[in-house]
């Protein structure tokens, strides 16, 4: 065993933990750029980057902690009032947050089995070197030790046991180390361990020092590290700690240990296996979380069927107890569905500091306003969404805002913001401007001479917004490397499309533009509303659903053909559903409207059958019906028979092309 | 975060969330005036997440004060972070105090 299999073995956990401590360092770096020096802010800089160095330092990720270390030392002197904080400083800490990502990310790809490639040396030293001319003459620290950094710790195969006697420096916890970490990495580390602390120098409470330690320990444990690897683990602290190590030469379950302060009693060295660590999240890879969801969903399907079976048995019991299971299979599918949300927010705060390095870029003053960061999404929508997000974003700020001279009459800042809120089972995201807005008739010019509208052409408004996202379309003067080469939003909306989302666009000339994104909350399981048309079944969203109503031979007589009924004053906008679908009529039937309403107006759907609430694990249909419109899934009843998943998106865009039912639905 | 009454002369402490290094320091300057007026102190434990170094030696420190005042001493609802992190450091509230008096 050697440390590149160790580290091997922890990468991916030691990479998660790293990237969540640079957010959050960017974060806390961001937030004192806009809002001045903050103690607990820096302080919360401090901590990511020491934790950081402490953890590089355990798995001898030696060019990431000395180069942690140099901002570190900076990140001290400003928190105790040394230095202060401005700009310059903040943004040269932004800029060695940037490497620390790229050094960990490099230690990561190659295992920590590789010297870091010249490159990031380079950036390691001109980075170094700025953060100690910002350093008070005489506490500057090198540079230039990267050579020795790729060596790797080979440690025994064979296993020993050890004991150690370990009196932690009162000064260790100020300096930002925490013992427990280094007794849990050995721990980590070994095969047995057991510890015994000796708390008797730890003073009653009105002699105490919070930030001292006052703690020894005896610690018995079995390992194949060698005894350099053991007392490297406490590297960064023995100069300020008194530690023994003594190997014992037999190692078997008998052997006795006598601990230096406890000379009476020879004991056993125990046995014992490993304690959870203690943690109040757990990082749970996310391929288990979704085979679970995966395995929950099979068993709706299978469930479904035996609700069918106990039904058809017509067993009271039977179909009692089946309900109660039925019951409690919906919480353990809600509860697994909510080990997959996260809340936007920590996505939304990303972009603090992009509008903050490209307004800067572009000469330009923004202000980022964020709304509805609470709002929670499947983790999977959210990954997706981050990379069409910030090409809007970019394009906003490069597009959009004018320079501060440009803006007239508007506050000489412009206006960013990211807002985020639920509506009818989707998440809506939307990204407003208050730059110069879209000229339609520089749209349609456009468009026309790009060969992707015919001259003349009508279109609506929406229609030529949306050309925006047409693939080759850019109406920037000049290309940037920020935007204008006219790829970019035309993969946003694939992106988006691909997420079953849709995007729509307002804007007013002179005002600004808003993107508004609706996805839905989650692509695994949803709670439906079954309905049946002809021979097919069909399930609604049922969030989308609003109420179901039976159509009377009055009104069928009144709608003389057209696509609407008056539903208590308002118009209602409909959708056969049969005809749609080119289904068989059923002309047994009785006519029902499922009314749903999506983006703020209300919508029906005739169909024959009502069957209510049913559970719907979406399984995603195949390439050959890629073209298939109207339906964005299917799912298994309990009979075995398939029901198609309605997409309402698409459906009501269709309603909306119906003559007689635009935009009359907005009374509705 | 903490809640620290002092009712009837019972001390009552309840950490939540986290108890380390960032809340201690804050915790020893609320608590220091109080002991000496408390007969009796019950420390809940049973919100806890998480503990360090510096939360441990705080429990520890404010147990002796009250044992060697010989006013009681109770600690509740170890939940399991605390437990795992008393494991860790091979302590026994019960056995180990003891052994200290």
């Amino acid at each position: 065993m050697n440390s590149i299999l160790q580290f091997s073995d922890i990468a991916k956990e030691f990479h998660a933990e790293s990237l969540e401590l640079l957010e959050a360092m960017e974060n806390s770096l961001v937030f004192i750029r806009e809002n001045g020096m903050d103690d607990e802010s820096i302080n919360a800089v401090f901590r990511a980057a020491h934790t950081i160095k402490g953890a590089a330092g355990m798995y001898k990720i030696d060019f990431v902690v000395e180069f942690t270390h140099i901002a570190e030392n900076l990140l001290d002197h400003i928190r105790n009032g040394k230095l202060s904080m401005n700009d310059e400083l903040s943004e040269l800490l932004l800029e060695c947050k940037d490497h620390m990502q790229g050094l960990v990310e490099f230690a990561v790809l190659t295992c920590n089995a590789e010297a870091p490639t010249q490159t990031l040396c380079e950036m390691t030293k001109h980075l170094g070197e700025r953060l100690n001319q910002n350093m008070p003459v005489g506490t500057e620290l090198s540079v230039d030790k990267l050579s020795e950094s790729s060596k790797t710790l080979v440690t025994d195969t064979h296993e020993r046991a050890w004991v150690m006697q370990i009196r932690f420096g009162t000064n260790v916890m100020e300096q930002g180390f925490e013992p427990a970490s280094f007794l849990a990495y050995l721990r980590k580390n070994s095969t047995t361990f057991d510890a015994k602390v000796d708390v008797a120098g730890i003073p009653p409470i009105n002699e105490l020092n919070a930030t001292q330690c006052y703690l020894k320990f005896d610690i018995a444990f079995t390992t194949n590290l060698n005894k350099d690897d053991i007392l490297d683990v406490f590297e960064f602290i023995r100069d300020d700690c008194v530690i023994t190590l003594e190997e014992l030469k037999v190692q078997t379950q008998a052997v006795v240990i006598q601990g230096s302060n406890n000379k009476e009693e020879p004991k056993k060295a125990p046995i014992i296996t490993q304690a959870q660590p203690s943690a109040y999240t757990i990082r749970v890879d996310a391929e288990k979380i979704d085979h679970l969801i995966n395995l929950i969903g099979e068993m709706v399907i299978a469930n479904a069927n035996v609700v069918q079976q106990s039904i058809d048995i017509k067993n009271s019991e039977l179909v009692e107890s089946v309900s109660i299971v039925s019951r409690m299979l919906e919480e353990i599918r809600e509860g697994a569905m909510q080990i997959r949300m996260v809340q936007i927010g920590e996505t939304f705060n990303k972009f603090k500091r992009i509008v903050m390095d490209l307004s800067k870029k572009l000469g330009k003053e923004i202000d980022l306003v964020i709304k509805g960061g609470e709002t929670e999404l499947d983790k999977t929508v959210v990954e997706k969404i981050t990379d069409p997000l910030v090409h809007i974003v970019r394009n906003a700020i490069d597009h959009g805002i004018e320079m501060p001279d440009d803006r007239g009459d508007k506050p000489h800042k412009g206006t960013l913001t990211l807002n985020a809120y639920h509506d009818a089972g989707t998440v809506v995201i939307e990204i407003s401007d208050d730059g110069k807005g879209l000229d339609e008739e520089v749209l349609y010019k456009k468009a026309v001479e790009k060969g992707l509208i015919e001259e003349g052409a009508a279109l609506s408004q929406q229609e030529i917004f949306k050309l925006i996202l047409a693939p080759g379309f850019s109406t920037a003067p000049a290309v940037t490397d920020l935007s204008g080469r006219g790829v970019g939003m035309d993969v946003v909306k694939r992106n988006i499309e691909a997420l079953r989302g849709d995007i729509e666009i307002k804007s007013k000339k002179g005002e600004g533009t808003s993107l508004i994104i609706r996805l839905p909350l989650t692509l695994a399981i949803i709670d439906g509303f079954l309905v049946k048309v002809g021979e097919t079944f069909y399930v609604v969203p049922l969030d989308m659903v609003v109420e179901c109503i039976e159509i009377s031979d009055e009104e069928k007589a009144q709608m003389h053909g057209n696509n609407y009924i008056n539903l208590r004053g308002s118009i209602l906008p409909l959708l056969n559903i049969g005809s749609f679908f080119d289904e068989q009529k059923n002309e047994d039937a009785r006519s029902n409207i499922v009314v749903v309403h999506y983006a703020g107006r209300r919508y029906g759907f005739i169909v024959d059958e009502l069957f209510g609430e049913f559970q719907t694990v979406i399984k995603p249909l195949g390439k050959i019906f890629h073209a298939l419109k109207g339906i964005s899934g299917a799912t298994i009843l309990g009979s075995g028979t398939v029901a198609l998943i309605l997409d309402v998106p698409m459906l009501i865009n269709f309603i909306l092309t119906l003559k007689g039912g635009i935009d009359e639905s907005k009374s509705a | 975060m903490v809640s620290i009454a002092l009712n009837d002369n019972v001390l009552h402490i309840k950490p939540e969330g986290e108890l380390s290094i960032y809340q201690v320091e804050s915790i020893l300057l609320q608590l220091v005036p109080l002991v000496s007026k408390a007969n009796v102190c019950v420390v809940n434990l049973s919100s806890i997440d998480k503990i360090d170094t510096a939360g441990f030696q705080l429990l520890v420190s404010l147990r002796k004060g009250f044992e060697m005042m010989q006013k009681p001493f109770e600690i509740t609802g170890i939940a399991n972070s605390t437990h795992n992190f008393m494991q860790l450091f091979g302590f026994d509230w019960d056995t180990q105090m003891k052994g200290e008096e």
